[in-house]
């Protein structure tokens, strides 16, 4: 019984085998027609869309380069066909680079660690806050904090303030259209970077008064992020907020406080936190 | 500057007044056709690179004009910079890169 079953699948397979190659043998010129033909069209076609996906005013001159350097390319049809896909699967970029854009994976590296670089700030920022004024707290105003937790604090404070201004050179660093420069910018600027208790000296102080303390903190905020560092060191009484930082920084929110209705903004001396 | 970007200056520097199309430099660079048109576009932008129509008759030619390109004043003098900073530089010794 399986002897005949096996015979039978020997026949039926030598009989497919048999119209298979009766079907090729039909459609043999035919299929060999379509390459011939079929090739050359597909080849300028895709260069002719490569092409377009370039700036208006270079679509011309790209196109017609294009199918010159194909004429250029010895060998079988296939190669043209390579040549082809290269350059359409590369006409973005080219569009790109024509407008002076960088490449899309770089732009799109910059704007995730924009993304980072914010999610960072955001979450930092109101820790730095706290640190600075309970630094400022401790060295002005004697407050009875244990000697651990201060050094804790303080601690704290430069931990975040490093991993700020990472963060902010980074930003910085990768709003730079350079391919990949911004990256040795950021690992030269982390080697080079003086040590801030060692720059010193740069730390200004005012009292804004008249002022509320959480306008004061967003002016200190808005300043951060446009001049430099600033902040609210110290609140002594309503309306009477102590803010410490760099100059410029400090003259700027000065200026500011000075606009948003602050009575008056007194210079101090000294530690931040301490009376002048 | 990218790897195929340091090929293709490495090339045209060898010698830089002469008048190159896409395919040359592709061959001399040793990238694949039809992959360097990017970096042409992109050196163009710089300023290091000039390119202009062939001036020939394609009926006489019997082809049609090739677009050349050839380095700048700015372009000769980085050129050359890397070419002597990466004497050795090749496509195939890149990462990953058949040796």
């Amino acid at each position: 019984m399986s002897g005949v079953l096996l015979a039978a699948l020997g026949f039926a397979g030598a009989g497919f085998l048999f119209l298979l190659k009766f079907l090729l043998k039909l459609l043999e010129p035919l299929l060999q027609k379509d390459l011939e033909e079929g090739i050359p069209w597909l080849v300028a076609r895709l260069v002719r869309r490569a092409a377009r996906k370039l700036p208006v005013e270079h679509q011309q001159r790209f196109e017609e380069e294009w199918l010159t350097e194909l004429t250029a390319i010895p060998g079988v049809m296939v190669f043209k066909l390579r040549f082809a896909v290269r350059v359409y699967l590369r006409a973005s970029s080219t569009g790109r680079a024509m407008q002076g854009r960088p490449p899309w994976w770089e732009e799109v590296l910059r704007r995730l660690v924009q993304a980072i670089v914010r999610a960072w700030g955001s979450y930092m920022a109101p820790i730095e806050e706290y640190a600075a004024r309970e630094r400022a707290r401790r060295q002005g105003f004697g407050y009875s904090l244990s000697p651990l937790v201060r050094k804790a604090i303080g601690f704290l404070a430069g931990v975040v303030r490093g991993a700020r201004e990472v963060g902010q050179e980074a930003l910085e660093a990768s709003r730079d259209p350079e391919s990949w420069e911004w990256l040795h910018r950021l690992l030269d600027w982390s080697r080079d970077k003086p040590d801030d208790d060692q720059a010193g000296g740069t730390e200004v102080m005012r009292m804004v008064i008249g002022l509320p303390d959480k306008t004061v903190s967003q002016l200190c905020r808005t300043v951060r992020r446009q001049v430099g560092k600033v902040f609210p060191a110290n609140s002594k009484a309503p309306g009477q907020v102590v803010i410490s930082g760099e100059s410029a920084a400090v003259e700027e929110a000065t200026r500011r406080a000075l606009a948003a209705g602050a009575k008056e903004v007194l210079a101090l001396q000294g530690e931040p936190g301490q009376p002048g | 500057m990218t790897l195929q970007t340091k090929l293709v200056l490495r090339a045209l520097s060898k010698n830089p007044l002469k008048p190159r199309y896409g395919l040359e430099i592709s061959k001399e660079s040793g990238l694949p056709d039809g992959s360097i048109y990017t970096i042409l576009a992109r050196l163009e932008t710089a300023g290091l690179l000039h390119s202009a129509w062939e001036d020939i008759d394609p009926s006489t030619e019997g082809r049609p004009r090739r677009r050349h390109y050839w380095l700048t004043g700015e372009g000769v003098r980085i050129a050359r910079e890397v070419a002597a900073s990466t004497p050795s530089l090749t496509w195939a010794s890149r990462p990953g890169g058949a040796e």
